[in-house]
C-alpha cells in the first residue's frame, strides 16, 4: 500500500497534535522497555539556582543559575553578594559551556598503561573494585595504608571536598602531600606578626585613604576588588601598585612602582627607616599591642640606610622618601600584599617587613587599613566530611607526610613503605607541581594512580583510573572566600551529565565497596542525602557568624557575616604574646629570624642569567578554563614577555620562537616584545593550553620558599626564583 | 512514500532492516562497540552490497574511546550540535530542537538532561522507533504520521550532521573497525538520503 503523504506535511501533523493536546503518541504504540526513551511528560520548570563559584580564587562569586526544562541557559552574579555585585569574571561566564563541554569526562576510564592513551570505559562498580582491591592489597602486604598517597589541593573549594581528605582517613593513616603551593612563606609570616591571618572585608578599601597593591594584580586574579579599589580613589585614596611587572592593575593606579624581584622586603625596611628617622611612627598603638619595636627599631638603625634600599630595589631614594612619608601619613592607609610576591626565598621574610610598616604606622585593626593578605575566620564549619577516624585494627598512629611542593622526590624516595597508589583531586600536579618531568617518572613507578577531574590534562594522562566528577551545577555544596566574608549555598542546578559524581558520592561509594570485599575497612558513610551533608556542617558559631537562624536561610541567597570584619580590631592578637610581635620567638623556634630583617634574595647564575616569572593568567585559574575552546578562541599559544633591550641584546624579534633552557629543562614558546617588564626579567604566565604539551613548570626546580611549615605543614615553594638562558630556535 | 518503487512487501522488509540497522548504529554508539559488526552486515544485505567486516580487537575499543566517548577531546563527538552550532556546543537550540521532535512523538529520554538528545545513540534509535512504528502499523494513521516524522528528522537533523560526522571519522581513526563501520555508516546515509529525496 502507497501512503500519500503529499497531504499530510509536517504542519498539518504538529497542527493535529497540537490540536489534540498530545503528541500523536509513539510511547504508547510500541514497548519502550529497555529503550532509552519513555512517555514523554511534562516539561521541566524553568528556575533560578543559587550557585557559588568553587574555584581557587579571592572572588568565590555568588552565582544565579537560570535553568530551563532541565538546561543551564545563564549563569550571572547575584546583586544580593555586595562583592560579588551582579557580576561574574570571563572565566565564571564560561561555566555554561564548560559544564556542557563534549570533551568533559563523562565516564570512569581505565587505561591500558599510563601515558598510552589507550582508555576504555568501566563501570562505577568495576572503578570501585579495583581501587578497593588495591587498598585491601596494599593494607595485606603491607600491614598499613601508608603507601597511599593523596594530593589534593584547590581546584574545588566546595567545602564538602573536604570529603577526599575524610576518605583517606576512614581507610586507615595514609601519605599526605602535606602543604600549599600557593600562599605559605606569607601565611607563616603572618602568623608569627600576628598569631593568623586575619585581613579586612575587602568592601572596606573604600575607606582607605593609600592603597598600596604589593605585587597583587587583582584586575586579572580578583576582578570583584576592582571595584572597590577604584571606588578608594573616587573617595580620594591614593593607589599605588608596586610590581616587578607594570600589569593591568599597576595601569590603573596612580602610581606604579617598578621593583627588582624579591626586593620587597629592602623596599619596606627602605620605608620603615624613613619612617622612624622622620617621627612618622604610631607610638601609642606600638606601646598598646606590639612587642619587640624596640629590637626592630635597632636594627633599622644599624644595618639599613635609604641609600642601600635604593641599590637593593632599583627604585630611587627619592621614590622610597616619598612612597614612606606618603603611607605613613596618609589615615588610615593599607597594603594588599599579594601571593605572588611571596614565592621567592625570602618571601615570607619580605612579608614580615611589610607588616612591619602597617604595625609602625598603626594601620592595624583600622577600618581602612591592614597589612591585606588573607583569611580564614569564615571558614568554621564543623568538617563532618573530613573528620572520620581509622578503621578498628590500624596498627599506625598518623599519617605520613611528603612535601606537596617537592612531590616528585619525596614520591620516589619514600620507603618503609614505599608509595604504592595516588589518589589526585581537585589538582593538576602535572601542570602545576615544579620538576614535572620527575613527577612523571614518579608515577610511572606508581601501581595505581586515581585521578578524578572533569576534563582531560596531563595528570589524568599519566593516570591508571579517572573519575568523571560534577561541576558546581550538579551537586550540593556550601562555599566561602579566603578573601571576602560572604557564605553561599550551592544547590544543584541541573543533573549530573553522562555519569559524573561529586567527590562526596565517590567517597561513599568507594566505602560501600570496601565494606562490601572487607567489613570494618572504612568507617566513611556508605550512603547519604547530600544535601544532609550540607545541613551537618554548620556549628553555632558559624551560624551566629552570619547572623543565621537556621542554615537553609542560605536557601534564600548568599549571606555576609556580621562580626569580624575588620581584622584584629579588638587588639587581641593571637601570638604568644598576645600583641603584634616584631620579635617573634616563634619563628626563631621555626628556624628563622627573630625580627622581619632583610634575607638575600636568590643570586642570579651566572649560567642562566634572566629570572622566569611565571604569574597567573587572566583567562585561567591554574589549569582550568584555559584549556576550554572559548578561552583558547582569544589566547591559544604560550608566549614569552621580553623587555625589548633584552631582546635586541639575544638579536629576538617579536614572533621570533625562543627556547628558554636551564638545567631543569626546556620550553619553547614565541616572543614577544614589551617594555612591562623589566630587563633581567622574562614573563610566562602559567596557563595550561590543550594540546600544547607546553608546561612553564619545566624549567622550575623545586626551590623551597623560606617559609610556610609552621602555618600549612611544608615550606612553600620560589615560583619566581626560576632563572633560564635565552636563545633563538 | 519512502522507497524508489519496490512493492510493498519489499518495502516493509526494508523498513524492518533499516529498524534493525538504527538499532544497531544506535547501540554501538551507546558504547556497545561489537554491535558495529552487526550494523556493518545489515547495512550490507539492505544495500546488496559487500562491505568488509572487520574482527574487533582491543585497539578497535581503544579507538572507539577517543572517537566518540574520551577521556581526552573527542576526535569525532557524536553530537549532532557539535557540528551544527558555531560554538559546538550541546544542549542548545539544536539540541532542544532534537528534544522536540522526539517530544512531537510523545516521547523524552530516560537519561533527559544527563545526556543530550542529540547524541547519535538516541538519534538512531529514535529512528529505528519510527520505522517499526511504521510497519507495525502499516495502513493506519500512526505510520502515516511516523513515516512523515521519519523523513522530517532525516531531512531536518540526521542528514545534517552525519557526513561531517563521519569525515571527522576517517581523519582521526586510527583502526580499521571503526573506519570500517564509518564507511558503512556513510554508505547506508547516503542511500537513506537519496531515498528521502523522492516523495511519491
Amino acid at each position: 500500500m502507497k501512503f500519500d503523504t503529499k497531504s499530510f506535511s509536517r504542519r498539518t501533523f504538529i497542527k493535529g497534535s497540537l490540536a489534540a493536546g498530545t503528541a500523536w503518541g509513539l510511547g504508547a504504540a510500541l514497548d519502550l522497555s529497555g529503550s532509552p526513551f519513555q512517555t514523554a511528560g511534562a516539561k521541566g520548570e524553568s528556575k533560578v539556582v543559587h550557585n557559588a563559584c568553587p574555584r581557587n580564587c579571592y572572588d568565590t562569586c555568588s552565582i544565579l543559575s537560570t535553568v530551563e526544562d532541565g538546561v543551564l541557559k545563564r549563569v550571572e552574579g547575584n546583586k544580593d553578594n555586595s562583592y560579588t555585585r551582579g557580576r561574574l569574571c570571563a572565566k565564571g561566564f564560561s561555566y555554561t559551556r564548560s559544564v556542557y563541554s563534549p570533551d568533559r569526562i563523562k565516564y570512569p576510564m581505565k587505561q591500558s598503561k599510563k601515558g598510552s592513551g589507550k582508555w576504555e570505559r568501566i563501570s562505577w562498580d568495576e572503578a570501585f573494585t579495583i581501587i578497593a582491591k588495591k587498598i585491601l592489597d596494599i593494607k595485606k602486604e603491607y600491614g598499613n595504608t601508608l603507601p597511599i598517597c593523596l594530593d589534593k589541593y584547590s581546584g574545588n573549594f566546595n567545602l564538602l571536598n573536604y570529603c577526599i581528605e575524610g576518605m583517606m582517613s576512614s581507610i586507615g593513616h595514609t601519605t599526605r602531600a602535606t602543604g600549599t603551593p600557593c600562599w605559605p612563606a606569607g601565611i607563616d609570616a603572618q602568623t608569627f606578626d600576628f598569631g593568623t591571618i586575619w585581613n579586612n572585608d575587602p568592601e572596606d578599601m573604600v575607606n582607605s585613604k593609600y592603597m598600596i597593591i604589593w605585587g597583587a594584580n587583582p584586575s586579572w586574579c580578583s576582578v570583584h576588588s576592582m571595584h572597590l579599589v577604584m571606588e578608594a580613589r573616587k573617595r580620594g585614596c591614593k593607589i599605588v601598585v608596586i610590581d616587578p611587572i607594570l600589569t593591568q592593575t599597576a595601569s590603573k593606579a596612580d602610581w606604579y612602582i617598578q621593583i627588582k624581584a624579591s626586593t620587597d622586603g629592602a623596599l619596606a625596611l627602605g620605608m620603615a627607616r624613613y619612617i622612624l628617622d622622620n617621627d612618622l611612627v604610631d607610638h601609642a598603638w606600638l606601646a598598646a599591642h606590639a612587642k619587640g619595636y624596640a629590637e626592630f627599631f635597632r636594627y633599622l638603625r644599624e644595618n639599613i640606610t635609604l641609600e642601600w634600599a635604593a641599590e637593593k630595589t632599583g627604585v630611587k631614594k627619592e621614590i622610597i622618601e616619598q612612597l614612606a612619608k606618603e603611607y605613613a601619613t596618609a589615615k588610615p592607609a593599607s597594603i594588599w600584599i599579594g601571593y605572588g610576591m611571596q614565592r621567592h626565598v625570602n618571601g615570607g621574610q619580605n612579608v614580615r617587613s611589610i607588616d612591619a610598616l602597617a604595625a609602625m604606622t598603626g594601620n592595624i585593626g583600622k577600618s581602612g587599613g591592614g597589612a591585606q593578605y588573607a583569611q580564614l575566620q569564615t571558614w568554621g564549619i564543623k568538617y563532618n566530611v573530613m573528620g572520620m577516624k581509622a578503621p578498628a585494627g590500624t596498627v599506625t598512629e598518623k599519617d605520613r607526610i611528603i612535601n606537596i611542593n617537592n612531590s616528585a622526590q619525596e614520591i620516589l624516595a619514600a620507603d618503609d613503605p614505599p608509595i604504592k597508589m595516588l589518589w589526585i583531586a581537585c589538582r593538576s600536579p602535572l601542570t602545576q607541581a615544579a620538576e614535572p618531568q620527575k613527577l612523571r617518572e614518579a608515577y610511572r613507578n606508581l601501581d595505581l594512580v586515581v585521578t578524578a577531574d572533569l576534563f582531560m590534562n596531563p595528570t589524568v594522562e599519566m593516570s591508571d583510573i579517572v573519575l568523571p566528577v560534577t561541576t558546581a551545577f550538579e551537586t550540593w555544596g556550601l562555599n566561602v572566600s579566603y578573601w571576602h566574608y560572604w557564605c553561599a549555598l550551592n544547590e544543584p542546578a541541573i543533573e549530573p551529565q553522562y555519569e559524573a559524581k561529586s567527590d562526596l558520592e565517590i567517597a561513599m561509594g568507594l566505602s560501600a565497596k570496601l565494606n562490601e570485599l572487607e567489613p570494618g575497612s572504612c568507617t566513611f558513610p556508605t550512603s547519604g542525602n547530600l544535601e544532609d551533608w550540607v545541613a551537618a556542617e554548620f556549628t553555632p558559631d558559624f551560624l551566629k557568624q552570619f547572623g543565621l537562624n537556621s542554615w537553609d536561610e542560605l536557601k534564600k541567597g548568599p549571606r555576609k557575616a556580621v562580626k569580624g570584619l575588620i581584622g584584629w580590631q579588638d587588639g587581641q592578637f593571637k601570638t604568644p604574646s598576645g600583641k603584634y610581635e616584631f620579635a617573634s620567638e616563634t619563628a626563631v623556634s621555626e628556624g628563622h629570624e627573630l625580627l622581619p630583617v632583610w634575607t638575600e634574595k636568590m643570586e642570579t647564575p651566572e649560567k642562566y642569567p634572566l629570572r622566569l616569572m611565571s604569574p597567573h593568567w587572566k583567562l585561567n585559574i591554574n589549569a582550568q578554563f584555559q584549556n576550554l575552546d572559548w578561552m583558547m578562541d582569544i589566547h591559544s599559544e604560550p608566549e614569552v614577555e621580553i623587555n625589548v633591550a633584552t631582546a635586541e641584546k639575544y638579536a629576538i624579534q617579536n614572533g621570533d620562537m625562543v627556547r628558554l633552557y636551564n638545567d631543569q629543562g626546556e620550553i619553547q614558546l614565541k616572543a614577544k616584545l614589551t617594555k612591562l617588564t623589566a630587563a633581567d626579567t622574562l614573563v610566562v604566565y602559567e596557563m595550561w593550553l590543550k594540546d600544547k604539551g607546553f608546561n612553564v613548570n619545566n624549567t622550575l626546580k623545586a626551590l623551597p620558599a623560606d617559609m610556610g611549615k609552621k602555618a600549612t605543614g611544608a615550606p612553600g615553594i620560589a615560583f619566581h626564583d626560576n632563572f633560564v638562558a635565552i636563545a633563538k630556535v | 512514500m519512502l522507497c524508489i518503487g519496490g512493492d510493498v512487501m519489499e518495502e516493509m522488509r526494508n523498513w524492518r532492516q533499516k529498524a534493525v540497522i538504527y538499532r544497531k548504529l544506535a547501540a554501538f554508539y551507546a558504547g556497545d562497540v561489537d554491535a558495529g559488526q552487526d550494523a556493518i552486515k545489515q547495512i550490507g544485505q539492505l544495500l546488496r552490497i559487500s562491505l568488509l567486516v572487520p574482527s574487533l580487537d582491543d585497539e578497535g575499543r581503544y579507538d572507539f574511546n577517543r572517537l566518540f566517548v574520551g577521556p581526552q577531546k573527542l576526535l569525532a563527538p557524536p553530537l549532532e550540535s557539535y557540528y551544527r552550532n558555531a560554538d559546538h556546543l550541546p544542549m542548545q537550540a539544536e539540541t532542544m530542537a532534537v528534544r522536540g521532535a522526539y517530544e512531537e512523538a510523545g516521547l523524552t529520554l530516560a537519561a533527559r538532561n544527563r545526556i543530550p538528545d542529540d547524541h547519535a545513540q538516541f538519534e538512531f534509535y529514535f529512528l529505528s522507533c519510527l520505522l517499526e512504528a511504521i510497519s507495525r502499523y502499516q495502513g493506519e494513521a500512526l505510520a502515516g504520521q511516523a513515516a512523515e516524522q521519519y523523513r522530517c528528522f532525516l531531512q531536518e537533523h540526521l542528514l545534517l550532521w552525519v557526513f561531517m560526522h563521519l569525515r571527522a571519522v576517517e581523519k582521526g581513526s586510527a583502526s580499521e573497525y571503526c573506519r570500517a563501520v564509518a564507511g558503512a555508516l556513510y554508505q547506508f546515509m547516503r542511500w537513506e538520503k537519496e531515498a528521502v529525496s523522492h516523495e511519491i
